[in-house]
């Protein structure tokens, strides 16, 4: 393992198309499995997708994907688990890239980060882990403010979270969330306030970071493009 | 079926990476599990011919067998064995020699068919002896969640405290399950937030009776015969087809109007209520209807209705007609603008072509959302309803 495998780094990538987001974390997530970097949290938003896992049904899109392509939104299929789920701007997209043995402890690792982070902005949110594997993600009461769906392949997750910060939530009424019929909502639907956004995503590295023992190192995207490099990069 | 984690008791096949018969070596992903929302590729930790034992879509217990690497004469006999039994549980797969499973052999018996059940529902069933197959679940998919085992559990009352206190004898307080308390809050949402009005409006079913009856006569053993509720079905559909406002909901302050008229149908479960759709019952026949309702009813009965089949509603219809009530107001299935209570069809003196003649009637009850549908619109729904009705032919198309 290299030196820096016991660094963890946060990356603001801004907005991003969802495919290119996704081609970017594998290429994170090799970086990670060579040990080019350590643990590093992607944090990003997606222009409006809805993204299947590899469970999903088509019951979950009533509609056509040209009617959903008339209100500008694309279906991506993924590999990660879950079902359907949506994104778009106003929702913090986070993909954790990080070595880990039990890939649902860290499931439940990010539902604490998440409810840590909302608590900060006056959101009471609380994973419902007895519920079964349909209630995973974060809830305020029986609406669902964060969706959760990771990929482990050879030890280092992929994909993430989503939590609805300000996003317009009508798409979701367009399609069967993740299998089940939930209502969804935001922190602004829930609190009336637009949380800052820099203030909240450092609320969310913070926790995360915190899960993991360390204190979150910011990466610039260019610092990490030259760190994820598949070039002769010196490895320890 | 591999353990992706400490806390994972079971686990479901997403997806073969390598298919059946092929080459793999050790260290090569063999195929993804899930549990819990998270996915993981299953590497190979030996070398062999690949023989699949567990379909995609597959979920079973840590320890199940999910496939067998071994070499490939042993392989391909067993897979021609196996080609010979029309579809084999994985439990019944006959021993093979020089194999390695994959991964440890089950810790966990397997009798008889698996029950779909979340891990806290397998775990508290297992604490109080209780046999997962004698239930049905209320999660997606009849599914048996925490809440279905508690249920059982509570069918015992949870607390039972003497009367000195309140006068009423034992008090027996039991907690709803968690479709129980989401009809609580839905229905005191609906009473609480929306203005609503009914109308109601008496129909001459005798036609209707009539072709019924004679469609009873000459259907063939076994034939569903579309029940009046179909029909009534059918016809709220026609008439929300042609006036769509009708066909939308108050949501968040906005007007909603739907393309598609998706009938709810309320059906009483064990213990629950549950409001199945007959999408698009607009342009469904009434033989089509009355075949979707008649499964839909028995998956609620049978608890393995799923959220799909429950969703997407944009009209409810609910009936107790069957129990002799002759008219009702029902509480609206929010945030949908409308819901129409049926009665029972009974025999009754009515007048008809100026005279006094025994006639099957019916009462319809609408209750509107008047922030979305007023009251002109309401009636003219209904009126449309009841032409159709006392004109069944009209439904037959």
């Amino acid at each position: 393992m290299s030196e820096r495998a016991e660094e963890c780094s946060v990356v603001q990538l801004g907005r991003l198309d969802y495919r290119d987001a996704n081609a970017l974390q594998e290429r994170v997530r090799d970086a990670r499995e060579a040990g080019r970097i350590g643990d590093t949290l992607l944090l990003l938003e997606h222009n409006p997708v809805y993204t299947r896992g590899r469970r999903s049904s088509p019951e979950e899109l009533p509609q056509d994907a040209a009617w959903y392509a008339e209100r500008g939104i694309e279906i991506v299929d993924v590999d990660r688990g879950g079902r359907i789920t949506y994104h778009a701007p106003g929702q913090l997209v986070g993909y954790p890239i990080v070595k880990t043995a039990d890939v649902v402890a860290h499931v439940r690792s990010l539902e604490r980060v998440i409810i840590a982070a909302l608590a900060s902005v006056g959101v009471e949110a609380r994973a419902r882990v007895d519920e079964g594997s349909d209630f995973t993600g974060v809830w305020v009461e029986e609406r669902k403010i964060a969706s959760i769906g990771v990929h482990l392949r050879r030890s280092i997750t992929t994909h993430g979270f989503a939590i609805n910060v300000e996003m317009d939530l009508e798409p979701w009424q367009w399609i069967v969330p993740c299998g089940l019929q939930a209502p969804i909502t935001s922190i602004v639907a829930e609190t009336g306030v637009t949380p800052d956004a820099e203030q909240f995503a450092g609320q969310i590295s913070a926790a995360w970071a915190a899960e993991l023992g360390a204190a979150p190192q910011p990466l610039s995207p260019e610092r990490l493009a030259t760190l994820i490099a598949p070039t002769d990069a010196a490895l320890a | 079926m591999p353990r992706l984690s400490d806390s994972m008791e079971e686990g479901t096949i997403v997806r073969w990476l390598k298919h059946d018969g092929d080459e793999v070596a050790r260290g090569e992903d063999l195929v993804e599990i899930e549990t819990d929302k998270a996915t993981m590729a299953y590497e190979s930790d030996t070398a062999g011919t690949l023989q699949i034992t567990a379909q995609e879509g597959a979920t079973l217990p840590v320890g199940a067998k999910i496939a067998v690497i071994g070499d490939r004469d042993s392989a391909a006999a067993e897979a021609t064995a196996v080609a010979q039994v029309e579809a084999p549980a994985p439990a019944a797969a006959p021993a093979p020699v020089a194999e390695s499973v994959v991964p440890a052999p089950t810790s966990e018996p397997v009798s008889g068919e698996r029950v779909k059940a979340s891990p806290i529902a397998r775990r508290i069933a297992g604490e109080i002896g209780l046999d997962l197959h004698s239930l049905s679940g209320s999660g997606p998919g009849g599914r048996i969640v925490k809440a279905d085992v508690e249920g059982v559990g509570s069918a015992a009352p949870s607390t039972t405290t003497g009367d000195e206190a309140s006068g009423r004898g034992a008090v027996t307080s039991t907690e709803p399950s968690r479709t129980q308390a989401l009809i609580a809050r839905r229905m005191a949402e609906s009473r609480a937030t929306v203005p609503s009005f009914t109308l109601q409006i008496s129909v001459d079913m005798t036609t209707a009776t009539t072709l019924r009856s004679e469609l009873k006569a000459s259907a063939s053993d076994g034939q569903a015969v579309p029940t009046i509720n179909d029909m009534v079905v059918k016809a709220c559909a026609l008439a929300l087809r042609e006036q769509p406002q009708a066909n939308g909901a108050w949501r968040d302050g906005h007007f909603e109007h739907y393309s598609r008229v998706n009938v709810g149908v309320a059906v009483a479960g064990p213990g629950t209520l549950v409001v199945p759709t007959v999408f698009d019952a607009d342009t469904k026949t009434l033989a089509e209807i009355s075949a979707e309702t008649g499964e839909l009813s028995e998956r609620v009965r049978s608890g393995t209705i799923t959220p799909p089949q429950t969703s997407g509603g944009t009209f409810t219809v609910s009936n107790l007609g069957m129990f002799g009530v002759r008219s009702f107001e029902a509480v609206i299935n929010t945030p949908q603008a409308a819901i129409l209570a049926v009665g029972a069809v009974e025999q009754r003196p009515a007048v008809h072509d100026g005279k006094i003649e025994p006639r099957m009637l019916m009462e319809l009850t609408l209750s509107c959302d008047h922030r979305i549908l007023y009251g002109a619109d309401g009636a003219t729904l209904l009126a449309r309803i009841k032409a159709l009705l006392e004109a069944p032919l009209s439904l037959a198309s």
